[in-house]
């Protein structure tokens, strides 16, 4: 029998264009497209209704808690409409996608809440004074409630790390000119090669050379380590068959490392003196997982008072760059594992169509956003763009994108139990922290001896 | 794909949500909803990760032992 549905009628068929409805990395850019062309449309007709969506209290600059409660007071209309239309954009996507509506809400009111709270922190006028900048603070709350009080598993269905995250970056790219992409993605993906191959290459020689670690281990945590985190480590799993204790490995070892490097290279970046665009960079280049290398580009870009150009050049580097390599590792590991190890652990053999197949689609609606708002903002001379179209258009975009990143944040913290974490191995442990100095080492000295002018200039 | 691959057995996890139900931490930093995942399963019986066009010797259909399942609770 050959035939893709089996007379069982229980296959489960490639999903072709379900995913187009099955998948996050489509509903970010539908969403996050939707967005941009909604916002163009009401630009248009002169409406400042994105403006009302897009509030929050990150730049209310309080002293006093009452001018804070003032605005919520003065604005709490909004701020109800802004919750009806993130929870029923999400929440149906979510249903859709296969997750209970009804938890979904439950746990989405409740990160909501706390985002805004996370946010009117970020917004009191001393917040910068103390370092509280809301993508470290939601990190650090979302971490204390989730290991110190025994949080409802119904919360957890809202917790949607990735989801976030990659709406975000569809937004981010409403914000970023087409023409930076073109320029500076080929400085970002000769980097990102380099740093992806020595990287590998260094965790997988120590861990099956020196440490006498499975070859599939070994294989696992290189991705994940060069690559993209637990995303990477999934990526190539099955290709080289992978056993489940394997991903708990690069679990336990990625979250660890991303939750340091979050805290760390911010301020290890702020007493070199690193310019945001170099720092984002460097960033870009160390951190394995996109929602984590976010947060400390975000909190970086933030101490240094220039988010917005750490963030582009993480996005350069690790979206644009890195992340390309997700699917390539794929295919590589692969065919290293039906030509070269036994058949019987890895199965069959992936075809090119496995670099499509793997590659993270948000990418594209980054890319399409980026188009969309370069083509129309084209013919605006400076004086508009800066005094029109930016407060109207760019800056509710842009404000959107914090909520995305925020919600992305607080997850991770939210769904960070520490306890849930399976202890790994000495030898996995010191393959992948040596594979990360050598990330953050040679991460540094490309961003900033090799191409510190070009970042510096962003 | 053959009836006797992955995709038609009983061991075979697939789903998003169940998928990240049997790997805890997952969904810390990665998702089983995203791109990346593709269709990578787990299979519970040999405990490693495979793709649905995958097969080997232990395939059971998925509707008998559900049934079975079912009745012998």
């Amino acid at each position: 029998m050959t035939s893709n549905i089996p007379e069982n009628g229980v296959s489960h068929s490639p999903l072709g264009l379900k995913a187009l409805w099955l998948k996050e990395d489509w509903w970010a850019i539908w969403i996050g497209l939707g967005i941009v062309l909604l916002g163009i449309i009401l630009f248009l007709n002169g409406s400042t209704e994105l403006k009302t969506l897009a509030i929050n209290p990150g730049g209310v600059k309080w002293v006093t808690f009452d001018q804070l409660l003032n605005h919520f007071a003065a604005n709490a209309g909004n701020y109800l409409i802004q919750f009806v239309v993130f929870a029923t954009v999400l929440g149906i996507t979510c249903a859709i996608m296969g997750i209970n509506l009804g938890r979904f809400l439950a746990g989405f009111t409740f990160l909501y809440m706390l985002s805004v709270c996370i946010f009117s922190v970020g917004g009191w006028a001393n917040a910068a004074k103390y370092n509280l900048e809301p993508p470290l603070v939601a990190l650090l709350v979302g971490l204390v409630l989730a290991n110190a009080i025994p949080l409802p598993k119904i919360l957890d269905d809202a917790l949607r790390v990735e989801y976030y995250v990659k709406l975000g970056i569809v937004l981010l790219g409403a914000t970023f000119p087409i023409t930076l992409v073109v320029t500076a993605g080929p400085v970002a993906i000769g980097q990102a090669t380099i740093i992806s191959l020595l990287t590998a290459l260094t965790i997988y020689f120590l861990a099956t050379r020196v440490f006498g670690l499975d070859r599939r281990l070994g294989a696992v945590l290189s991705v994940g380590g060069a690559v993209c985190g637990v995303s990477g480590s999934m990526a190539i799993a099955a290709s080289v068959g992978a056993k489940r204790e394997h991903i708990y490995t690069s679990v336990t070892l990625v979250v660890v490392w991303a939750l340091i490097m979050i805290v760390v290279l911010p301020f290890v970046s702020q007493a070199l003196g690193l310019s945001a665009g170099v720092a984002g960079a460097w960033i870009g280049t160390s951190e394995f997982a996109d929602a984590a290398g976010f947060a400390a580009a975000s909190t970086y870009g933030k101490m240094a008072g220039n988010e917005d150009t750490a963030i582009k050049a993480f996005t350069l580097m690790k979206v644009i760059g890195r992340d390309l390599w997700i699917g390539i590792w794929s295919l590589v590991w692969a065919f290293i594992a039906t030509t070269q190890w036994e058949k019987k652990e890895t199965g069959s053999r992936p075809g090119i169509g496995e670099i499509w197949r793997r590659f993270p689609k948000f990418v594209i609606g980054f890319f399409v956003a980026s188009i969309i708002v370069t083509f129309f903002t084209q013919d605006f001379d400076v004086n508009t763009l800066k005094k029109v179209v930016k407060p109207a258009l760019m800056d509710p975009m842009g404000a959107l994108r914090g909520w995305a990143f925020i919600f992305c944040f607080l997850s991770i913290g939210l769904t960070t139990r520490f306890k849930e974490l399976k202890t790994v191995s000495r030898g996995a442990l010191l393959a992948f922290s040596i594979g990360v100095a050598v990330n953050v080492v040679a991460g540094w000295f490309l961003s900033v001896h090799v191409f510190g002018d070009y970042w510096s200039k962003l | 794909m053959s009836a006797v691959s992955c995709s038609g057995c009983f061991y075979f996890t697939v789903a998003a949500e169940e998928f990240e139900r049997e790997v805890p931490g997952f969904k810390v930093l990665s998702s089983a909803y995203g791109s990346v995942r593709g269709e990578t399963g787990l299979c519970i019986r040999h405990d490693f990760f495979c793709m649905p066009n995958h097969h080997c010797s232990n395939f059971q259909v998925k509707q008998l032992l559900q049934r079975i399942e079912a009745k012998n609770p």
